[in-house]
């Protein structure tokens, strides 16, 4: 990584940025840190096991100085979550710089990621190969409704609503939740309405989800979120041919009212 | 009011009260009163189908139909048709348990915890 | 000074103790996020835990004693509250007895203050009516 650490330093003398954003190793722990200073990028360090939501965390600094240009150290998933939220006016495109790092192939095969490496990289070695698998999709479809309903419910029953799925997701960042808002979900109870306790979100990132697989790390109970929230991402992708994170120019299909590409049925059925 | 209001997650609370059918009907596409509402409709409506039917819910339990203002003896068919359909899938499983009964007792959690 | 840092830290609500990390923005606690290399929680946390940082900044919170005067509660100083308490909890122990007194302590103080607070009920006062609120 001394290419990407030499670059970092370079960033922070000529003051092209006010910070860089990236994890620092304190007490053998690697966590989210703000570098201001070109002798700390030292104790920088990029651990695969550990993978904090940057791009959310810069959405707070951004917005108490809006006027500073930040860099961020992103992989993969973390550059499509940086076009997802330009897209939606979180962050301004010319006030972020990104810095990418590639990730290993044994993360990529562990996320299953189909893009595992951003688009302008300093090393060039070591690149992973994209994985597509859908073989946990697969499972669920081979099974009867019914099982398939048992077994959704009795997963979505162990959810104690700690809502860490939402707060850790850097899709997630409307001011006011629908999954707070007492006329749709009932308030309390233990376990929250299910199935649509996870079916609201699901549906609301349907073209946002960048599949970075954070929400399943953070769930305390273990409840395979991931599994849903990429039949959604499938789903849309083989309706409208639309892949988040991708492209930004391109507004997801949710989102605009309709310019006829997507070719309906006569009945509607 | 157009069938673009019809919010998804009103479906899905529909589903959730105990509802065993919901049936969505707007204007043609090209009539639209708004010019495009219908839609955002359709594109909803498929992706809720997939959804519900990747949980274990049949997606005959969601019908969207297109129906003109004068089209009344079509509304009526639709209507009947659809109730037709939904007696004979039976109520919806959502009703059988009531959510809290989906907690499973402690050891059984554990060995679902593997698939 | 533009600063950002986050601490690593423990959950002060149950007796589980998951790691946290509270984020620092310019000296003040902006939010929380799980450790997700630690141990007990591998990156999760309870409701609690991710709301661990908003009773700091409370409207509500207690800066400076309270006392009861014609009726509306008055910013007094520590000495005076001292004696009124010392003074009425003396009186009551002197009509009723030592037994009508009961004390509860925190999970939220050290082992040091909850050692002392039980040994001033137990010589001090002189009863054994003392308790946790862990135990509630």
């Amino acid at each position: 990584m001394e290419k990407t650490k030499a670059k970092m330093i370079k960033m922070l003398e000529d003051k092209l940025v006010s910070g860089i954003l990236g994890l620092r190793k304190l007490h053998g722990h690697p966590i989210p840190f703000l570098f201001t200073n070109s002798e700390e990028i030292g104790e920088w360090v990029s651990n695969e096991e550990t993978r904090y939501p940057l791009t959310k965390i810069l959405i707070k600094i951004a917005k108490r100085y809006p006027d500073q240009i930040f860099g961020i150290v992103v992989r993969g998933c973390e550059e499509r979550s940086l076009i997802e939220l330009f897209k939606n006016f979180q962050l301004q495109r010319e006030k972020v710089i990104p810095i990418g790092i590639p990730c290993s192939q044994e993360l990529a095969n562990r996320c299953r990621c189909e893009k595992p490496f951003p688009t302008h990289l300093e090393e060039s070695e070591r690149i992973a190969h994209p994985v597509e698998d859908f073989s946990d999709l697969k499972e669920i479809e081979t099974l009867s409704e019914e099982e398939r309903f048992h077994y959704w419910m009795s997963q979505f029953g162990k959810c104690i609503k700690c809502y860490g799925c939402r707060n850790i997701c850097p899709a997630c960042f409307c001011p006011t939740c629908t999954l707070e808002d007492s006329s749709l979900i009932k308030p309390g109870g233990m376990p929250p309405e299910i199935p649509i306790f996870h079916l609201h979100k699901a549906f609301h990132m349907a073209d946002r989800c960048i599949d970075c697989g954070l929400c399943e790390e953070v769930c305390p109970m273990e409840i395979p979120l991931r599994r849903l929230y990429r039949k959604v991402k499938k789903t849309v992708r083989d309706l409208f041919g639309y892949i988040p994170g991708e492209k930004e120019e391109e507004r997801g299909p949710l989102e605009f009212l309709g310019d006829g590409s997507y070719k309906l049925s006569e009945s509607g059925k | 009011m157009c069938s673009g209001r019809v919010s998804p997650h009103f479906i899905l609370k529909a589903f959730q009260e105990g509802a065993d059918g919901v049936l969505v009907a707007g204007c043609h596409i090209g009539e639209c009163h708004y010019g495009k509402g219908n839609f955002i409709t359709a594109k909803r409506v498929a992706v809720m189908k997939e959804l519900i039917q990747f949980i274990g819910l049949s997606p005959k339990r969601l019908r969207l139909e297109w129906i003109a203002t004068s089209e009344g003896s079509k509304l009526a068919q639709v209507v009947s048709e659809f109730s037709q359909e939904i007696c004979q899938l039976g109520p919806s499983p959502l009703r059988l348990k009531a959510p809290t009964q989906w907690i499973l007792p402690f050891k059984k959690k554990m060995d679902s915890r593997v698939l | 000074m533009l600063t950002y840092k986050t601490v690593l830290t423990t959950c002060t609500y149950c007796g589980c103790g998951c790691g946290l990390l509270l984020e620092v923005l310019d000296g003040q606690i902006v939010g929380v996020l799980p450790q997700k290399d630690h141990i007990i929680n591998e990156g999760g946390l309870c409701i609690k835990g991710w709301n661990a940082h908003q009773f700091i900044y409370d409207q509500g919170r207690l800066k400076k004693p309270l006392m009861k005067k014609n009726g509306l509660f008055q910013e007094v100083s520590w000495e005076e509250a001292i004696e009124e308490v010392a003074k009425r909890i003396l009186k009551i122990k002197e009509e009723y007895g030592p037994d009508s007194i009961g004390g509860l302590t925190s999970a939220r103080c050290t082992n040091e203050e909850n050692y002392i607070f039980q040994k001033w009920v137990r010589a001090v006062i002189g009863t054994n009516n003392v308790d946790h609120c862990a135990r509630l």
